[in-house]
């Protein structure tokens, strides 16, 4: 029963909206409150007939149940900036957009989230029951000055305040989490770009670079860190964190060249201490003491490069991608043990090593398919070792803990798009560890995958989305379903539900299989 | 691909005033689709949705456009509002029958630029009552063309009235691209100007009435600078947009750079 409302509940609501059409429903019921009675009682006839006709799926101008002469209310016809029901158009007073080279806008948000479960007894979290769990607020600010037809720039932040530890007692939280979830201020893009020559631009500040066809991975999408505080729960929209970097481009019958320096190391973003998502919860559930993880300076000779060759050609789009970068996400290092013999604590330290990367990508179109395809090679890439219990049993206080190997990656996926305002994804990522030796932890092939159904209704305004995550092996599962409404341009309401799911006791999402969550936001954008 | 553009972000544009009294209905859309559009195009528009119950919503767009021996390149940016400032679409409309359209669409949230695949042109185009496939227009010779009638005023003008099906052998793929089992359009006999149309949606069994206003020579090239597309659905009205042309020029200098993905993502 656990494993029926865990793992499909949010898949069989999401389908049940989707395709019950649930803003059609809407629809008739509130189309019906703006008819008189002999309109209604007319065109209940007309509908009767209609259906009729429909189920032998005839296509004459009868199954439409009108006409231009049936048509009820004013002419469907007039002439724009007359009448639309009773609704006048003054078309009059939409003055053109003044191109003012100084623009300003941004949103505000607040986001609540109630994880609805007690968490596992077994793990320290620091919530211990179900409770409101997130109530953050975000302010995002973004100023931009267009310094002629070729120069622009940008700047933008990112300010968020959740008060949930305020409420909750902040005193009972490490300051890691606090760091990490309480307050946060960021430049966000902020840059200057421009065309030195037609064709050939430049781009110098904090950016994001998206590459590949994969929307989560970082098989070719080297770039930018990621942000994983929340696992499973930031968007699309949230997912990359732009970098310091300079990028120059050149543009030409369908090709592009691309070079990019980054300036600035930061790390993908994850789960803190004391926190719902603490990525390192079950080493420090098995009395390992982490350290602070120790990050590259960011200095001349810790720049990152990565560099692209991009063709568009019709019908699909390719490119040839080299990136010479630091892995985002950090490897282990048992570096020391305490000499102190009864506690033998093991020290981690959380490092991160440079990889390079060859790779390519590419897609083509073809009918309502989308067919998308990355594979890359990467060297210097660090694995824990399974042995060093064994090294420790044997009289090594300074075990070796990783290994450097390289790997293959690729990336097979599609989206379908031959439905209506519906478009379904799928996307498969596999890793094979070259020259596997037994004594690395990881298993030597393994495969990621993720669903989404994405659903548009009520001319844009409703939008729906499934998506399902199936982490790495037995990792676990998420599942998140939400809904955005615009209620106005500037207005957006959204709801949804987090799942997680995982069997397996050394699961990586284990320890988070009862921090599911019933989320809620409004944003208003300006 | 040799297209009639029925929606062009604020213009349409036919070919000056002929005399054609024994065309066929045919010729006479054939006629439309050679029409004079300018070898670039920049404009300025504003599109107004228009809810059941009267709630507005307006986006405001610059389009460029350009054409080419063998394609039309066009690509538009939204201005307006907030939440959709600076999304992009960027089509290439091949003249070569075997080449399908290509279409991007850069969402400025994910700076990601994304290939469209072509059949979600029957897709509504940011929420409006005009679909991808009217703004990048349909393949004349996937249609017949049959005249409904031969004379009708329409605002002092007379028109011919064209209904067109698809041919059985494009059914399926008229179908998915456009979302249409036929149309019916309007064309004055004076200039081969569409200012009429009705469009039969498959999914919902929805009528689309077009009305095509403001008509006028701008640089020497007939243009509708207002456009409506209502939305019908069982006789009873369900949503409408209303497209303001806020300002147009043709035959100015559109640089090559101007449609490719990179322009996508470093906007206007």
């Amino acid at each position: 029963m656990r494993i029926y409302t865990k793992m499909w509940m949010p898949l069989i609501i999401s389908l049940l909206y989707i395709f019950s059409g649930s803003p059609a429903f809407a629809q008739d019921s509130e189309t019906e409150s703006l008819k008189d009675p002999s309109q209604v009682e007319q065109e209940n006839t007309a509908t009767e007939e209609t259906e009729d006709m429909s189920s032998d799926d005839t296509e004459d101008e009868g199954d439409w149940g009108t006409t231009d002469a049936t048509v009820p209310g004013s002419d469907p016809f007039a002439p724009a900036g007359g009448s639309f029901g009773d609704i006048q158009i003054d078309l009059g007073e939409l003055a053109p957009v003044v191109q003012s080279p100084f623009s300003f806008n941004g949103f505000v948000r607040e986001d609540l989230a109630y994880s609805y479960l007690k968490p596992d007894d077994s793990f320290d979290f620091i919530r211990e029951d179900a409770e409101l769990s997130k109530m953050r607020t975000t302010l995002f600010l973004s100023m931009n000055y267009k310094l002629n037809a070729d120069w622009k720039a940008q700047v933008s932040g990112n300010f968020f305040y959740d008060d949930y530890y305020r409420q909750k007692d902040r005193d009972l939280f490490p300051e890691a989490t606090l760091e990490t979830y309480e307050t946060e201020a960021e430049f966000r893009d902020t840059f200057i770009e421009g065309q030195i020559v037609s064709g050939f631009g430049l781009k110098l500040g904090r950016q994001i670079i998206a590459w590949g066809q994969s929307e989560g991975s970082q098989v070719v999408d080297m770039a930018n860190p990621r942000d994983n505080r929340e696992l499973g729960q930031t968007t699309l929209e949230d997912m990359r964190i732009p970098v310091l970097a300079s990028r120059i481009y050149w543009v030409q019958d369908g090709w592009q060249i691309d070079a990019v320096a980054i300036h600035e190391f930061r790390p993908n973003k994850a789960g803190s201490e004391g926190s719902d998502f603490d990525q390192y919860i079950l080493l420090r559930q098995a009395g390992l003491q982490l350290n602070d993880a120790g990050e590259p300076e960011n200095s001349a000779e810790n720049t990152e490069g990565l560099a692209r060759i991009h063709k568009t050609f019709n019908g699909g789009d390719a490119s040839l991608i080299y990136a010479d970068v630091y892995d985002d996400e950090p490897y282990l290092e048992y570096d020391a043990i305490h000499s102190r013999p009864l506690l033998r604590q093991l020290l981690v330290t959380p490092k991160f090593n440079r990889i390079k990367t060859l790779g390519a990508s590419g897609n083509i179109v073809t009918g309502s398919w989308l067919l998308k395809t990355e594979i890359a090679q990467k060297t210097g890439v660090m694995y824990m070792r399974n042995d060093i219990q064994a090294q420790l049993m044997s009289g090594n206080f300074f075990p070796e803990s990783v290994v450097e190997k390289d790997i293959l990656q690729g990336v097979m996926g599609a989206d379908y798009t031959g439905i209506n305002d519906l478009t379904v994804s799928l996307e498969f990522v596999g890793r094979q560890i070259l020259e596997f030796e037994d004594i690395i932890m990881s298993d030597e092939t393994t495969l990621t995958w993720s669903f989404s159904l994405m659903h548009d209704a009520v001319n844009d305004t409703v939008h729906s989305r499934f998506f399902w995550l199936h982490l790495t092996g037995d990792n676990g599962d998420v599942y998140r379903f939400t809904v955005d409404y615009d209620m106005l341009d500037a207005l957006q309401l959204s709801g949804g539900v987090v799942v997680y799911d995982a069997t397996v006791e050394d699961a990586f999402a284990y320890p988070f299989r009862n921090n599911d969550r019933l989320i809620a936001g409004v944003k208003y954008s300006f | 691909m040799k297209k009639i553009l029925l929606f062009a972000c604020g213009m349409f544009v036919v070919m000056g005033a002929l005399h054609a009294a024994d065309m066929t209905a045919q010729e006479i859309m054939v006629k439309v689709d050679k029409r004079d559009t300018g070898e670039t195009s920049i404009s300025e528009s504003a599109m107004i949705l228009i809810d059941k119950n009267g709630n507005q919503r307006v986006r405001q767009t610059k389009m460029f456009r350009r054409q080419y021996p063998d394609v039309k390149k066009s690509i538009s940016f939204f201005l307006t509002p907030a939440d959709v400032k600076d999304t992009s679409f960027l089509s290439y409309d091949w003249e070569d029958d075997a080449k399908e359209d290509d279409s991007w669409l850069y969402l400025p949230a994910l700076r990601k630029v994304k290939r469209i695949a072509a059949s979600d042109k029957a897709g509504s185009f940011m929420g409006s009552d005009f679909t991808y496939s009217d703004i990048e227009g349909i393949n004349i010779k996937h249609y017949d063309y049959a005249f409904v009638k031969e004379s009708e005023m329409i605002d002092g003008a007379d028109t011919w009235v064209i209904e067109s099906t698809p041919k059985p052998e494009f059914n399926e793929k008229v179908l998915d691209e456009t979302g249409y089992i036929k149309q019916q359009v309007w064309v004055r006999k004076d200039n081969f100007m569409v200012v009429r149309g009705m469009f039969w949606v498959k999914k919902g069994k929805k009528i689309k009435y077009l009305t095509i206003s403001d008509i006028e020579k701008i640089d020497n090239i007939w243009t509708g600078k207002t456009l409506q597309m209502v939305t019908t659905q069982n006789g009873v009205k369900t949503h409408a947009t209303v497209l303001k042309n806020q300002g147009i020029s043709y035959n100015k200098p559109v640089e090559e750079d101007m449609f490719s993905t990179q322009r996508m993502e470093r906007g206007l």
